[in-house]
């Protein structure tokens, strides 16, 4: 799942095992995350939006959303 | 002391229960071969051959329940990618044993292959997701 987890990270110049550590996650999570190999549950998607203070959208591409839909008929 | 995280704790143990098995099953068998151990004493060779297997199965279902989501989906698709190449492939081969007569080769070593299996599957299976029909 296309993500900006990585970007929001260098921000606030963390790395992969401290933002894995504020989630209670492993490094190797936080990397598949990153690398887009692993999707994450909701339970742990709503985790970096609070972490991140942003929408779970605004942080994960919602892949069931269609890119370019109009929004008058 | 410190806690070991779950994955240092896999490795440490591993690699002990490894070479556990690799002594047991080299030493063993020639132990009973030249009946070094008495008949009355044989339960011992049965319990130093099964139970460091018993101990690693344990070690990863510890590994699965204090392991993140991510870990814990990597390793049930390695276990399971794991046994539906070992199971047929054993399978096949104890047919051709019984029916185009294929060399022997004794059940005790379903474990060990077991485990070189997943081994080689470790280094391919790196993702916790599945093919979806989407």
């Amino acid at each position: 799942m296309k993500n900006t987890l990585r970007d929001l990270r260098t921000v606030r110049g963390w790395s992969q095992q401290e933002l894995g550590e504020r989630l209670a996650v492993s490094r190797q999570a936080i990397i598949a995350l990153e690398s887009e190999r692993h999707d994450p549950s909701l339970d742990l998607a709503y985790k970096i939006a609070a972490l991140f203070d942003q929408p779970i959208e605004a942080i994960f591409e919602n892949p069931h959303r269609k890119k370019s839909r109009r929004s008058s008929p | 002391m410190k806690k070991l995280s779950p994955n240092t704790e896999y490795a440490v143990v591993g690699l002990i229960l490894s070479l556990l098995i690799a002594v047991f099953y080299s030493t063993v068998p020639v132990l009973l071969v030249k009946d070094i151990i008495p008949s009355d004493m044989r339960w011992i060779a049965v319990v130093l051959l099964a139970a460091p297997f018993l101990a690693l199965h344990y070690m990863v279902y510890r590994l699965m329940l204090r392991s993140d989501e991510f870990l814990r989906m990597v390793i049930a698709k390695r276990l399971i990618v794991t046994t539906l190449l070992v199971m047929p492939g054993t399978l096949a081969y104890g047919l051709t044993q019984s029916f185009v007569h294929a060399p022997v080769i004794s059940i005790t070593f379903v474990a060990p292959i077991f485990w070189v299996v997943y081994a080689i599957v470790c280094l391919f299976v790196k993702g916790s997701q599945v093919p979806t029909s989407e």
